[in-house]
């Protein structure tokens, strides 16, 4: 049994103990720190920064988007940091064959929040270990408990953001600026959404058409979603919609699957961190501060 | 919690920590406020000779705190809002501590900003907020709801702001930073109209001022011209009319600034994250913009900045800093430069008025004028520890008090379980324990049978679980305990024997659970063991042996659920990914992460699982007490938070028969995060007292307000609305003790209309009657009775808690020799309950070195002078009753005790409720009467 944490432990054994927890609070702390703040860096470069590097704006990467089991939607989206710069949607009219082809007004950007918020959240992270540089000193386990607790909460929210999309209701999808950002404007019987899931990006097409006044189908109003199916009915204006067709098309950004990766990597590091301060939390807890 | 919930604190030596995150000194310069990473709030005194002194706590928000700022013009309503971490936000009435209004956004706020145009707006004003979400929020700063938003161009996450009023141009503006450094200047007045009719607001002007992480800017009101923002690398002053950069200052390698004023007219004070300070002269360096035009190529600086003062803290430096500065002109306020530490510690600076270098330029170094911790408070007013444990005479070791390290309190038996750092667990009748705390002349008996020592651990107690209180079908004298070397024993707790050890051989034990009411192992609830090392055991205790043992997870473990169906064990860990096990073969049956995971643990929810927190089955109260350190923060749109490291387990409801038993004594051992220390809060329900005590005097009761019926008809009312209910409530239990005591005095009743009171009473019985019917609410009675004399001494402790000791020494002897209510041993520190499960604790020393002015606000102290009232009123009547016959012999004595006692707490709850009751409603019923 692991007795050697215990109240029990003998006087040799507690100055031993103790003289690792001091080890652990003077050198790994600071060798965890570094390693994580490395890698938090490497993630926070893949989020570009406007206006805080020498390079100038943000460069552009353009983004095909298509699904593997039809054509109906292609769409060429640019991302230029945090913002949708371009936008280029072709739309194959399921019934008639006809194409639609929309695009982005040429002075509007449109931020994906997503991206800009799980940025933030790195930067807050790495603020937070910034300040903790190598002549800092950590006094008792707590402190470092704090510290981490902290950054895993930003990097919490920085993962979640990234892997949970905004459940949006067909209103509040109608009533975004993203709808207003198109030049020709988007036709009437259209929805558009584009947002993160996990390491893609994603655009839906709603098309839809108006219920008849005397439909006799029963008219219930879809809740939030991330994708509404077809069948889901709203009510715009003065009128009752309902969703007939859903193109969903996608495209993998290879950076966000890195920033990821560097999230979860930092996440274990930080909870190995707290293991190994809460091994020694016997002793450490109940010191005065 | 219900209002008639009254709450006593019993402190022990150690102060609980409190580690600020955010501070604030009210416009009055006598409170100042501080928010701390476990959530608590702290009012302290600020004396006018700048001495602190802590007041109350306050337990409120699950979450670190974040950022604290004023509600309301302060001159008429002394409200502050705290936001946290996990989007709750309050207000409070910082003179008394209680929660005004609360909300709970989505949204994270860093700084609260109130704004109030008195001339262009109705209502209160509003909180301008940012934080980690785009632009700024508008808010209501009466019901905080979300008016609007001030939209941008180009959105994103607000570092910080200031509200900069120009005398100049009339107009009220907002000044705001971006995480990209992008200043953001919206008109504030003029856009008030359209915010309030939710029209899209852009900002007026924008630049990019070329540095990150800004952590404040502010605007010169002397000169209405310089602007100072501050970042965390460097310093600068821009001006306000173009925005032109006039110099910046570039911090030494591995210092950051963490914020700034403008003391006066080309004098600004600048801070640092290790809490120096630091103050300047802006001086003009002669090269001024009028001889040399900016060609767009080189902008001409033209001031400089000269250090003046400086102020550091000693040696005991804990990073960060959260500092704050109050500049006040008005005479007889002070200026004052604040700090608060993580540890706890809150330091003033006065600064003077017109701060100058020494005589040689050099500067100055301004000392220290104050400096005070939550410890200090304990150290300099808790003579006596009225820590339940450190009472066990016999108990304790060489070093002198235990420390407890889990504690809980069975109600059915009025039991405390305590367990100790040195492996020994004491059971303890708890209203004794909290007698021999706080009252004179009252330890606890060495030799007492219901103390019990249970030695069998070697270790550190870290959880316990009597599990009688979760499942009724278990034998009355279980109960499991859990050690920091993963030992768990089952223990006979009657006859103090080891019934079986489980090593588990894994780390600390974390918690104990059971298995929910529907999910049974061979017909047997099995128990859930979570350890630190984040494995979780099951353990089947009539069989004596251990099911399974999942070892796997990464992270620590979040949540439990069981799958009844398919025997399957579902563990949540913290970071989002789930665990499910087999348990008949103690296999990994699945392992998810992300969405599906999130999933399969809403589906788990659906089946019938009833949700609750850990081990607590007290009473509802209780258990939302618990909850304020227990509550998981989840805010939903920014996805879980893992922050307040909470296990969440389901547990087997309190189901049928199980529901607890309303109490009216609880004792709720309270812990906080990141630290050992705890203490205890005994929680008196007053209204269930009074309920209790009041048929039992007379022997000849009226079956109707008999106790089982008068319970069957508090569970009812529970569902009515509750203002109306209490004063229908008070009164009819003050017109009940019209009948029943003879020595009350005619005058000191309210007159009340009794036919239409009445009148009104039948009718809500008849619809009781209804609802009782229609839902089928057929809770089995529990068995027992409240031992009445568990109540009385209940009773009593309670009164002895409240009474004005030695404000009348006739009447204190009078109490001590004829009631039997002892005299406390110290200023008892009580607690307020305001909106549902918020309450404030007063901090040992809280009576002391306050002024006259804030005993008139402290509802504690109006609360005690009508006992005073009530109580001479008492005595000058008393007298007559004892030159009636010589009736003082042993029966009779006890009798009239018990008489007198629930007379006063009836009149206690009366009066309780007349106070709180909404002015509204007073009004009503003075119209009604």
């Amino acid at each position: 049994m692991a007795t050697a944490v215990a109240s029990t432990a003998t006087a040799a054994e507690r100055a031993v103990l103790e003289e690792e927890f001091r080890w652990l609070l003077q050198a790994e702390v600071h060798a965890v720190l570094r390693q994580l703040q490395d890698i938090l860096k490497e993630a926070s470069l893949r989020f570009t920064l406007p206006g805080s590097g020498a390079e100038g704006p943000a460069k552009q990467e353009n983004f095909i988007l298509g699904s593997c089991s039809t054509d109906q939607v292609k769409g060429v989206l640019t991302l230029q940091g945090d913002a949708l710069s371009q936008a280029d949607v072709n739309l194959k009219m399921p019934r008639n064959n006809q194409l639609l082809h929309f695009a982005f007004r040429e002075d509007k950007q449109w931020k994906l929040q997503q991206i800009q918020d799980a940025r933030n959240h790195v930067s807050q992270a790495i603020y937070l270990l910034a300040n903790r540089e190598e002549s800092y000193q950590f006094k008792t386990g707590a402190e470092v408990l704090k510290l981490m607790d902290a950054v895993m909460l930003q990097l919490t929210r920085a993962r979640n953001r990234l892997t949970t999309p905004a459940t949006l209701t067909l209103p509040e999808l109608a009533a975004s600026g993203l709808t207003r950002m198109f030049a020709p404007t988007l036709p009437s019987d259209l929805l558009v959404n584009v947002y993160i899931n996990l390491n893609k990006l994603c655009l839906t097409v709603y098309q839809l058409h108006a219920l008849q006044p005397t439909s006799t189908k029963n008219f219930r109003p879809a809740g939030g979603a991330v994708l509404h199916s077809p069948g889901a009915m709203f009510e715009w204006g003065s009128q009752r919609l309902e969703v007939s067709h859903v193109h969903k098309v996608e495209c993998v950004i290879p950076w966000l699957n890195d920033a990821l990766v560097y999230f979860t990597v930092s996440l274990q590091l930080c909870q190995q961190l707290k293991d190994k301060i809460s091994v020694f939390s016997s002793y450490w807890s109940y010191r005065p501060f | 919690m219900r209002t008639s919930m009254q709450a006593v604190a019993l402190w022990g030596k150690k102060a609980p920590p409190h580690s600020i995150t955010a501070i604030m000194i009210t416009e009055d310069q006598q409170t100042i406020v501080t928010g701390s990473q476990e959530g608590q709030l702290c009012l302290w005194n600020l004396s006018p000779e700048l001495k602190i002194s802590g007041k109350e706590l306050i337990f409120g928000h699950s979450a670190p705190v974040t950022c604290l700022a004023r509600a309301r013009d302060f001159s008429k309503q002394p409200y502050v809002v705290s936001a946290a971490e996990n989007g709750e936000m309050c207000v409070w009435n910082v003179s008394n501590g209680q929660c005004v209004e609360k909300a709970t956004l989505p949204y994270r706020h860093t700084e609260v900003c109130y704004y109030h145009c008195s001339f262009r707006m109705t209502g209160e004003g509003w909180l301008l907020c940012c934080g980690e979400y785009q632009d700024i929020l508008v808010m209501d700063a009466k019901t905080l709801s979300v008016i609007h938003t001030f939209t941008s161009q180009s959105p994103d996450w607000i570092k910080c702001m200031c509200i900069v009023h120009s005398m100049r141009i009339q107009e009220d503006s907002l000044l705001v930073v971006s995480v990209t450094g992008e200043l953001k200047v919206w008109d504030l007045s003029s856009s008030i109209n359209s915010i309030q009719e939710k029209q899209d607001v852009y900002e007026k002007e924008s630049k990019f001022l070329e540095s990150l992480n800004c952590q404040s800017i502010r605007f010169c009101t002397y000169t209405e011209r310089l602007l100072l923002v501050v970042f965390s690398k460097c310093w600068k002053v821009y001006d306000y009319c173009d925005f032109s950069l006039l110099w910046t200052e570039v911090g030494r390698n591995g210092q950051f600034f963490a914020g700034g004023e403008v003391l006066a007219a080309h004098r600004i004070l600048i801070w640092m994250e290790d809490g120096h300070s630091y103050i300047y002269q802006l001086l003009n360096s002669g090269l001024s913009k009028s001889i040399y035009p900016a060609d767009g190529k080189a902008l001409k600086e033209t001031i400089y900045p000269h250090l003046l003062c400086s102020t550091s803290v000693g040696e005991n430096k804990s990073l960060p800093f959260v500092m704050g500065y109050m500049n006040e002109r008005k005479e007889p306020f002070y200026k004052v430069l604040f700090s608060g530490e993580v540890s706890g510690r809150i330091t003033l600076w006065h600064i003077p008025d017109v701060p100058v270098s020494k005589f040689d330029g050099s500067p100055r170094e301004i000392p220290i004028t104050t400096t005070w911790t939550l410890q200090d408070n304990f150290d300099k007013h808790q003579m006596v520890s009225q820590s339940i444990m450190d009472h066990f005479s016999g108990f304790k070791d060489e070093a002198g008090s235990m420390v407890v390290t889990s504690s809980e309190y069975v109600p059915s038996l009025d039991k405390l379980i305590c367990g100790c750092e040195n492996g020994t667990i004491f059971i303890t009748q708890a209203l004794n324990a909290a007698k021999s705390g706080l009252l004179e002349g009252c330890s606890l008996l060495k030799d007492s049978l219901s103390n019990k020592v249970l030695k069998g651990h070697h270790q550190s107690v870290t959880s316990l679980l009597y599990l009688h209180s979760v499942s009724s079908k278990l034998d009355q004298s279980w109960m499991v305990s859990g050690d920091q070397g993963s030992c768990v024993i089952l223990w006979d707790i009657f006859t103090e024997e080891i019934l079986h050890t489980f090593s588990l051989e894994a780390g600390p034990v974390t918690s104990l659970s059971m298995s929910p009411e529907n999910f049974r192992f061979r017909d047997d609830q099995i128990i859930c063991c979570v350890c630190s090392d984040h494995s979780v055991s099951l353990l089947h205790l009539e069989g004596r042996s251990c099911l399974l043992q999942a070892r796997k997870h990464l992270f620590p473990v979040r949540t439990i659920r069981w799958h009844p169906v398919e025997n399957f064990l579902i563990v949540g860990c913290a970071d989002d990914s789930v665990y499910i096990w087999e348990i008949e073969t103690g296999t990994l049956e699945r392992h998810e992460t992300g969405e599906r995971a999130r999933i399969i643990l809403n589906c788990c929810e659906d089946s019938k699982l009833l949700k609750l927190e850990p081990v607590l089955s007290v009473t509802s109260e209780a258990n939302k007490h618990k909850s304020l350190e227990q509550k998981s923060s989840s805010s939903h749109q920014l996805g879980s938070v893992s922050c307040p490291v909470v296990l969440q387990v389901d547990s087997p409801g309190k189901v049928t028969d199980a529901k607890p038993f309303p109490r009216p004594f609880n004792v709720l051992p309270v812990k906080t995060k990141w630290s050992s220390i705890g203490f205890h809060v005994l929680l008196f329900d007053l209204e269930n007292l009074v309920e209790l005590l009041l048929p039992t005097p007379l022997s000849d009761v009226d079956p109707s307000s008999s106790f089982y019926g008068s319970e069957i008809l508090r569970r009812a009312k529970s569902t009515v609305e509750k203002t109306t209910l209490t004063i229908k409530r008070n009164k009819a239990s003050c017109s009940s003790l019209q009948a029943e005591t003879q020595a009350k005095p005619k005058g000191d009743c309210p007159p009340q209309g009794d036919h239409p009171l009445k009148f009104s009473e039948e009718n809500d019985g008849i619809k009781r009657q209804k609802k009782m019917k229609s839902s089928k609410k057929t809770n089995p009675k529990p068995s027992r009775r409240v031992d009445v004399n568990v109540t009385i001494d209940t009773a009593k402790l309670f009164l002895s808690c409240l009474l004005p000791w030695g404000v009348d020494k006739e009447f204190d002897n009078l109490c001590i020799r004829h009631l039997h209510i002892l005299k406390l041993q110290g200023p008892v520190s009580v607690g307020l309950a305001t909106s549902e499960d918020y309450f404030s604790l007063m901090l040992p020393g809280w009576d002391l070195g306050s002024s006259e002015m804030k005993k008139e606000h402290s509802r504690v102290n109006l609360f005690s002078r009508k006992v005073l009232d009530l109580s001479s009123k008492y005595t000058a009547t008393l007298p007559n009753q004892v030159a009636a016959p010589r009736g003082w012999d042993n029966n009779d004595d006890s009798l009239s005790e018990s008489n007198t006692i629930v007379y006063l707490l009836s009149r206690l709850f009366l009066v309780n409720k007349l106070v709180d009751m909404p002015f509204e409603l007073a009004c009503e019923i003075d119209r009604s009467i």
